[in-house]
């Protein structure tokens, strides 16, 4: 490769690992608990512990349990119902507004077939919930879920680099070699491209796909505007359906009825940003791991409850929705958790010993460092003392 | 092509297999349960396995 174009991927890998490194740090330590996140829930009691139903108990009508986390809290409207794949509960969400964003939701989780209110932690307290926001928005909504999507893709952009100049680094080393007796530097620069090298395709799945997460809210809000806009244009320019909507318990119904071997995951009402301002969206999902995380709204007339449509989603939200298994590793039961938690301690390394290479620089210009990877990672040895 | 064309080349066959293979171990798991998880856990944790295959052999 050319002296000049070396040059200028060497200084694209530096400025770019530079600038993110000590954000990807903080989304790599807040990441960690998060993968566990299911199980610190259970240990900690977040998560409700019930017993299974009796053999054939019904379930009790949604409109029941609806009316009954409202009265936990009174002037409140219902945003979102759902049910936990793993227990026989539902929860519920109610806020001030139809908008109200998460931070402020409330929550109430429930035996789906006594009814009984479990007393759960509200999602959006604690010190998960303080760990969620570092990793997602930084505190400050949806520009700082925009910006750690501009980190995680200049952490690509490092990657790449970085693979560029490992090959000329490495044309006279073994692969793997790590030299522990020459000098610190050496031995840290060696581990940081065996590390960074062995982890790169995980690595870097796992940072696209982060950046593609950080698209959930305006990518939502396009297709409200668009696709579902035009699939509910008859509803254009009527009043928001208010309280008493049609029933929840037969809409949910007649989603099932319409989308036969799916089941519901979730339910939007108006104006919550899932299903448009008339309809409630009735999310279901399959059974097998992809089928599980391609979800489709049925919509039903909040006012009439009449089925108005089954859209099928955009090929940009299926990509969000199949994006985010890829980066949260909870898709292959504890070992593969266990393994994305390794992988991500060892992304810690790379980005310390690539942080510590650059603190601990010497005088050496870029030119100096290029010579070394033109070189084939043989060191000069006047520039290697320290 | 050069002898030092072939050398770097050669430097990328392991990272490549490696980050193909990478590609495969998270798309496995995504695919079905059982045996498509255990493909899964071998290929992704084979490459701690490498990293620590090297931080043994490959010190020097």
């Amino acid at each position: 490769m050319q002296r000049a174009t070396m040059k200028s991927w060497f200084l694209v890998h530096k400025w770019t690992s530079l600038v993110c490194t000590l954000f990807l740090l903080l989304l790599c330590l807040t990441g960690l608990p998060l993968i566990f996140y299911e199980e610190i829930n259970h240990l900690s009691g977040a998560e409700p512990e019930v017993s299974a139903p009796q053999p054939g108990a019904k379930p009790i009508n949604l409109d029941v349990l609806v009316a009954q986390a409202l009265a936990q809290y009174p002037g409140d409207v219902p945003l979102f119902l759902g049910w936990d794949d793993h227990a026989p509960t539902v929860y519920v969400n109610t806020g001030a507004r139809p908008d109200t964003p998460p931070p402020q939701m409330h929550t109430v989780i429930m035996d789906a077939y006594t009814g009984e209110v479990l007393p759960v932690p509200q999602f959006n307290e604690g010190v998960m919930y303080f760990l969620v926001r570092l990793h997602t928005d930084l505190f400050v909504g949806l520009p700082g879920t925009l910006f750690l999507g501009v980190m995680a893709l200049l952490f690509a952009a490092a990657i790449i680099s970085g693979f560029v100049i490992y090959g000329p680094f490495m044309r006279k080393l073994e692969f793997g070699t790590v030299r522990t007796s020459r000098s610190s530097r050496l031995k840290c620069l060696d581990l940081h491209n065996l590390l960074g090298v062995v982890t790169l395709g995980w690595a870097m799945v796992v940072g696209l796909t982060g950046a593609i997460n950080t698209l959930a809210t305006p990518l939502q809000a396009a297709w409200q505007k668009n696709e579902l806009a035009q699939l509910t244009a008859p509803y254009q320019g009527k009043p928001m359906p208010t309280a008493p909507f049609a029933s929840i318990d037969q809409a949910v119904a007649d989603a099932r009825a319409a989308a036969p071997g799916m089941t519901p995951a979730y339910v939007s009402y108006p104006g919550t940003g899932y299903s448009g301002e008339h309809h409630y969206g009735v999310y279901v999902h399959g059974e097998t791991p992809l089928g599980e995380r391609l979800y489709r709204p049925v919509l039903v007339d909040a006012a009439t409850g009449a089925l108005t449509a089954t859209p099928d989603l955009p090929w940009h939200l299926k990509a969000l929705l199949l994006s985010q298994p890829l980066h949260f590793g909870d898709y292959g039961g504890l070992p593969l958790k266990i393994i994305w938690a390794l992988l991500d301690l060892v992304t810690i390394v790379v980005l310390g010993s690539g942080l510590y290479l650059w603190l601990a620089r010497s005088r050496a210009s870029a030119d100096v460092r290029v010579a070394e990877i033109q070189g084939g990672g043989l060191p000069l040895a006047a520039r290697e003392t320290p | 092509m050069s002898r030092r064309t072939n050398a770097t080349g050669r430097a990328y066959v392991v990272p490549t297999i490696l980050a193909l293979a990478s590609l495969i171990g998270l798309v496995s798991a995504l695919i079905g349960d059982g045996v498509f998880n255990v493909i899964s856990w071998l290929i992704l944790g084979g490459l701690l396995g490498v990293i620590a295959w090297a931080l043994v052999t490959r010190r020097t």
